[in-house]
């Protein structure tokens, strides 16, 4: 290898970083931050989604059924039954 | 990057850790866009190409093996996004290259105007020699000269054996001599 080429490959070794401008590795960071948040399922997420999908629907339905037996429980007082 | 290093990193990605993804992303995002602009020469191309790589890192952050080596996957992953990239759009290899040079480091000690401008023209005939040389060449060139990549990691990056790396390496040694040769105005003209 000759001096020229051994210069060569230590230049190719040094050769300056390139990066993306600092706006678009912020908003890539942001966007990868949001992901990762997203698949692993944060904690207040989680908590909020159990509440809208399981608990919340089921203390509405308890207390339509409970109202729905309460007046028909009324109504079959006021007849006589 | 050290091995158990890169070992917390992967268990944090894996927990979804935003803090070991920083880490991650500030190791690498320069090395992968040097690689990915000096293998793709195309500057809107590389952004892209980098975009997708860090959005499949997580994407799949959770289901990595704990011994995943980072580097390695983050490299084979880019290498794989420019290859089908370059097999959906028949690159055009020849288009204008002006990269790098704005993007430069300031050296840690400040070098005379003299070193400075033969510097920049080495860097600019080796840019230009790299440039010359077939995709094949210079992404071994660029994952074992510069990025200094453990062979045996740059051959599972493009996805070959081992003695082929070593193979392909030495030819693209003499590839680079050659283009270098062909660089230099004194012997074009055999003066």
């Amino acid at each position: 290898m000759s001096e020229d080429e051994t210069v060569a490959f230590a230049v190719l070794r040094l050769l300056p970083q390139a990066d993306v401008s600092p706006g678009r590795a912020e908003r890539l960071r942001a966007a990868c931050h949001r992901e990762l948040r997203s698949a692993a399922g944060e904690p207040s997420t989680r908590t909020a989604h159990v509440w809208q999908r399981l608990v919340g629907p089921a203390l509405i339905g308890a207390w339509g059924a409970a109202y729905l037996i309460e007046t028909l429980r009324v109504a079959a007082a006021v007849y006589g039954f | 990057m050290r091995h158990c290093d890169e070992g917390e990193l992967v268990a944090g990605l894996r927990a979804g850790d935003t803090a070991a993804f920083d880490a991650a992303y500030d190791a690498y995002r320069p090395r992968l866009f040097g690689f990915l602009l000096r293998l793709s020469r195309r500057r809107s191309v590389a952004e892209d190409l980098l975009d997708e790589t860090w959005l499949r890192l997580v994407a799949h952050a959770a289901s990595l093996r704990p011994d995943t080596r980072l580097g390695a996957w983050l490299f084979t992953v880019a290498r794989n996004l420019y290859w089908s990239y370059r097999r959906a759009s028949a690159l055009e290899e020849d288009a204008a290259w002006m990269a790098t040079s704005s993007q430069s480091q300031i050296p840690a000690t400040t070098p005379s105007p003299f070193e400075l401008a033969a510097g920049a023209e080495l860097q600019a005939r080796v840019e230009r020699a790299l440039g010359a040389l077939s995709p094949q060449h210079r992404e071994v060139l660029l994952l074992v000269v510069s990025e200094g990549l453990p062979p045996s990691e740059a051959a599972t990056v493009c996805g070959i054996s081992a003695e082929a790396l070593r193979q392909r390496l030495s030819r693209a040694r003499t590839a680079l001599a050659s283009e270098l040769d062909l660089d230099r105005p004194a012997r074009r003209y055999g003066t």
